[in-house]
């Protein structure tokens, strides 16, 4: 019962801006994909478009091959959760749920069944009486969730569905809607700016900028290799070092090797991920740290090295181990990062090398070229 | 205990039994004192005067009257009040602020003065009355007289009261709506109009308040024939003028029961109204 989407050079502007830039995109059949992008990056149009409430300038929308965008939202079997739920405040729990199952003028015991199918679904069998403004936002949203399910939709579709709930409550919340897919396998797309939700629920990952596709894949992939820089920093926190490529060798401009990468040479950027740092104090390290902060399990560390200023994460027990400080003289190890040359847009991985570094090159005074 | 607790609530207003007592000494002196003096008044007739002053036939055929129009003008102004309302809130388009302003003439403009401009247009050889004419439909000096006028003073009533609901109602619950497969007119009855319901009533009660007390704007236009076109305002200010004080205030007496009782069904239908929508 699970349906294939088929995307292909979706197209929308308004009032003379660019919103949606030919979209090509597939969700197979019975996946869990994400629409990750900041906001204005036009996922949630994209969204729209698959469910009817925004018609594309151009493009098509194909349901197993079949033409979505000939029939009305209300036809297309499209279960869509909105991001601040959108329950009938004047309706009960259960008339919310049965409300898409009434319009069909499903006959009453069936509903009455199929309600209470879906409220021990949503694990709400007993608030089935209770109105939207009883109960809590995690609720709000199982309720939401309940009411599009109840139309058997091919496809899900759910719009930042976790945007305003609580850290908890939306970690929780994630975990049961994975549960919930794996046992459903209905074909769902969620946008999201988050990419850790991004990551912890979906199948497949679309990252998205400027109202297009920079990037879809699983997870993994995108982590590993990341199609370009916008990918690489939105999927995490990044250092940037403005660098120059020397024979495969990658020097900071701020005078040190950084490591080796296979790009030829020029000029470029080195982007690090703070917990690819290792920092160990040592009384001779070029290094020196601005700041220590705790933040619960991880900790910041910032780092100065000849007018470059990076960050590092550290588990909070490690610090505490080495007895990092603020103005504490150490030597930081880079174990891992990405380089992109001027000159070419696919990124080239950072080896950890910096020791193989002609020592001739090392702590050289910064000159570019050009 | 939760009552002295309650009482002493912080704020930066006054505590509870000073306000209190600003509210009901000033709604005393402004309210029920002009109230009760003239329920004392009728009083004073005795109970079988009262009833022969109160129940003499052109009485109650011009509170006929008097009821009938409000609650036509009420109704009609309920309606359009309702596209007015949720075209300003829903809509951005040039000229939306002068719109706006308009609507509330009718609060400042003395009714005097809309009386005499409704009769010049409706009356037959006025610009809309010549229009209407040739149909057999004359409007001025006529009940559809009053309901007109009643209409211009009832409309901002309406609009007023609904304009921020709809604002705040969100276009996602249409949305909803639409994808769960409903139709546009299961949507409007269903999903939109079940919240709006208690501030559309709101307006109505406003609205039919004002024009059963309506006065200036209806005696211009209105044809002033008693039971047929006279209204019952108009009536009491005819018996003062012929110093028949004690009918006056029977007329007054009647016609503030009859409100009383025409509201308070609006109240309760709203009450009801909110309990179905489980406030």
């Amino acid at each position: 019962m699970s349906t294939r989407i088929e995307i292909a050079g979706l197209s929308k502007a308004l009032a003379g801006q660019v919103v949606l830039d030919g979209i090509d995109l597939a969700v197979p059949a019975g996946e869990l994909t994400a629409l990750l992008g900041p906001s204005g990056s036009g996922k949630t149009t994209l969204l729209r478009m698959i469910a009817g409430l925004d018609r594309p300038d151009r493009g098509a929308v194909l349901f197993d091959g079949e033409d979505a965008l000939a029939r009305p939202a209300g036809e297309r079997g499209v279960g869509f959760v909105f991001q601040h739920y959108a329950l009938f405040r004047h309706m009960t729990v259960a008339r919310n749920i049965s409300f898409g199952l009434a319009v069909r003028k499903v006959p009453r015991a069936r509903i009455e069944e199929k309600v209470a199918a879906l409220l021990r679904l949503v694990q709400l069998e007993f608030l089935g009486g209770r109105y939207p403004a009883q109960l809590s936002g995690g609720q709000r949203q199982r309720v939401a969730l309940a009411r599009a399910l109840a139309i058997e939709p091919r496809v899900l579709l759910l719009d930042e569905p976790f945007g305003a709930l609580d850290a908890v409550v939306r970690r929780d919340l994630r975990r049961w809607l994975r549960r919930l897919h794996r046992e459903m396998h209905i074909t769902t797309v969620f946008v999201t700016h988050d990419q850790e939700e991004a990551f912890e629920l979906a199948d497949r990952v679309v990252v998205m900028n400027g109202g297009r596709i920079r990037q879809s894949g699983t997870p993994m992939q995108l982590y590993r290799e990341p199609a370009d820089s916008f990918v690489y920093r939105f999927l995490g926190e990044a250092n940037e070092v403005p660098c120059r490529i020397e024979n495969g060798f990658v020097i900071a401009d701020a005078g040190f090797p950084l490591g080796r990468a296979s790009v030829r040479t020029g000029n470029g950027t080195a982007y690090l991920r703070p917990h690819q740092l290792m920092v160990r104090p040592e009384e001779t390290g070029a290094w020196r740290i601005t700041e220590v902060v705790a933040s619960g399990h991880t900790s910041r560390i910032g780092l100065a090295r000849g007018g470059l200023s990076l960050e590092a994460s550290l588990a909070t027990g490690q610090v505490l181990a080495l007895g990092l400080e603020a103005e504490m003289a150490v030597e930081v190890e880079i174990t891992g990062g990405m380089v992109v040359a001027d000159t070419a847009a696919a990124p080239a991985p950072l080896l950890p090398g910096s020791r193989l570094a002609r020592p001739h090159l090392a702590d050289r005074p910064a000159e570019r070229e050009g | 205990m939760s009552r002295p607790a309650l009482w002493r609530e912080p704020s930066v207003l006054p505590g509870f039994a000073p306000s209190l007592g600003a509210t009901l000494l000033w709604l005393g002196l402004l309210v029920v004192a002009p109230l009760a003096v003239m329920v004392a008044t009728a009083a004073g007739l005795g109970w079988s005067g009262f009833w022969t002053l109160a129940l003499r036939p052109r009485v109650l055929g011009d509170l006929q009257v008097s009821v009938s129009t409000a609650l036509a003008a009420s109704a009609i102004d309920a309606l359009f009040g309702f596209i007015i309302a949720w075209v300003l809130a829903r809509y951005r388009f040039p000229g939306r602020r002068l719109v706006d302003a308009l609507i509330d003439l009718p609060f400042a403009l003395p009714t005097a003065v809309a009386g005499i401009a409704l009769a010049a247009l409706y009356a037959p050889h006025g610009p809309i009355g010549a229009v209407l004419a040739p149909f057999g439909i004359t409007i001025a000096y006529t009940r559809a007289g009053i309901v007109v006028a009643l209409m211009f003073v009832g409309l901002p009533f309406i609009i007023r009261t609904l304009e921020p609901v709809i604002a705040e109602l969100e276009t996602e619950q249409e949305e909803a709506a639409t994808m769960l497969g409903a139709s546009a007119a299961t949507s409007f009855m269903q999903v939109l109009l079940p919240p709006l319901l208690p501030a559309l009533l709101t307006g109505f009660a406003l609205a039919l308040a004002r024009g059963l007390g309506e006065y200036g704007s209806v005696i211009f236009i209105a044809g002033n024939k008693p039971m047929v076109s006279e209204i019952l305002p108009l009536l009491i200010v005819t018996e003062l003028e012929q110093f028949d004080f004690p009918g006056a205030v029977a007329i007054a007496t009647l016609m503030l029961s009859a409100s009383f009782l025409l509201l308070m069904a609006v109240n309760l239908l709203q009450a009801w109204v909110r309990r179905q929508n489980g406030e």
